[in-house]
């Protein structure tokens, strides 16, 4: 009976730790439409995706926004592509990647 | 009538001539994006994280882009290690290559920034999942040129496939052209022709083993740059890492992070040390 109970214990606890890392942002993030908005200051193509995530960069939790397009006369199978990782506290952009 | 037709013609050349002037004066660098530096020319450390096989595209395009009157690039061997991510280290370029997949692209360049818009790190990755395909095989030498050119602060020239060749790797053909052309170099002493009240980039010592590089360009404001906290070479020799040889007042030491990149600090010592 104990160790069912200490079990129990241990169960709440992982859920309660898991819950607290999946929760949603915190009320100072910028949301994901923002660092959209931030991000598309970097395109130079019109975008048939965009894409925004939440991870972490260099230690500082960011919204890493990719777009991808199609050139005029781009080979099969190539997408331009552009990475924009924003601060999700401050909203700068503090990394980019592109094709 | 004839003065009709004259005046279309005379119009006609004038758009021409005005097109072909905005042509070659455009403007293509990648946003406010370049590295900060108190002088110029300065070197950038290129640290090869490539297999043997891409040895002469990196070397050419290092090559290509020192022509530039305002930077020179160095290349150090690199591990081969962690080229998923491709970290580089602070105030240095590094490139990669992997089969990375059939992502949609053939080439990536990434940088960071510092809170001044200056780059700190830059990096390039070469998809060997095309690039090592026969339809992509003319491809390579230009590719590697482009993203090291996007790490120096370069967008595209162009970015249409089926337009006239600008014969720039900035410019957008089926194969890219393999090298920079005039109006690069020119678009990057526009970029650097001021300068800037500290150094985001670092330079290491060269890879010949003759010493007498300079330790570092460093000197970003703390935490800023390529001043963050944690990073090398410091002024003690314990972060050196292991000495590799002294000649004379000249010593040589290297310092391997886990992720296999090498830092090389080179040291002239004082009189009598």
């Amino acid at each position: 009976m104990i160790p069912l109970r200490r079990f129990t214990l241990l169960c709440l606890a992982l859920l309660t730790s898991v819950a607290a890392t999946c929760a949603g942002p915190s009320s100072n993030e910028i949301s994901r439409e923002r660092a959209i908005e931030i991000a598309r200051s970097q395109l130079s193509f019109s975008p048939d995706t965009i894409d925004a995530t939440r991870t972490d960069s260099g230690g500082r939790n960011v919204w890493r926004v990719t777009f991808r397009g199609r050139l005029p006369g781009q080979p099969p199978g190539l997408f331009e592509t552009l990475i924009v990782e924003v601060d999700r506290i401050t909203g700068e952009i503090i990394g980019i990647a592109r094709t | 009538m004839l003065k009709s037709s004259f005046t279309r013609v005379l119009f006609g050349a004038v758009v021409a001539a005005l097109a072909l002037v905005a042509s070659l004066s455009a403007d293509h660098s990648w946003g406010p994006y370049q590295w900060a530096r108190q002088a110029n020319p300065f070197t950038l450390t290129v640290v090869d994280s490539t297999t043997v096989d891409w040895d002469d595209e990196v070397t050419n395009s290092v090559r290509d882009w020192s022509v530039s009157s305002v930077l020179d690039m160095r290349k150090v061997e690199g591990s081969t290690d962690g080229a998923r991510q491709c970290k580089p280290p602070s105030g240095q370029i590094r490139i990669c290559n992997l089969t990375y997949g059939f992502v949609g692209w053939v080439g990536l360049a990434g940088i960071t920034i510092d809170p001044n818009g200056h780059i700190t790190t830059g990096y390039t990755k070469l998809n060997d999942s095309y690039l090592n395909s026969a339809s992509y095989s003319s491809w390579r030498q230009g590719v590697v040129c482009q993203e090291v050119g996007h790490d120096i602060g370069l967008d595209h020239q162009d970015e249409d496939f089926d337009n006239d060749p600008l014969k720039s790797c900035m410019d957008y053909q089926d194969p890219l052209w393999p090298t920079p052309n005039a109006h690069d170099y020119d678009q990057l002493e526009a970029i650097y022709a001021h300068l800037d009240s500290y150094n985001s980039y670092v330079t290491l010592g060269e890879t010949d083993g003759e010493g007498g590089g300079d330790s570092g360009g460093c000197n970003a404001p703390p935490g800023k740059g390529c001043n963050k906290l944690g990073f090398g070479p410091g002024n003690s020799q314990s972060e050196w890492g292991i000495s590799l040889g002294r000649r004379g007042r000249h010593e040589k030491f290297i310092r391997i992070d886990a992720d296999g990149t090498r830092h090389i600090t080179f040291v002239t010592w004082a009189d009598g040390h």
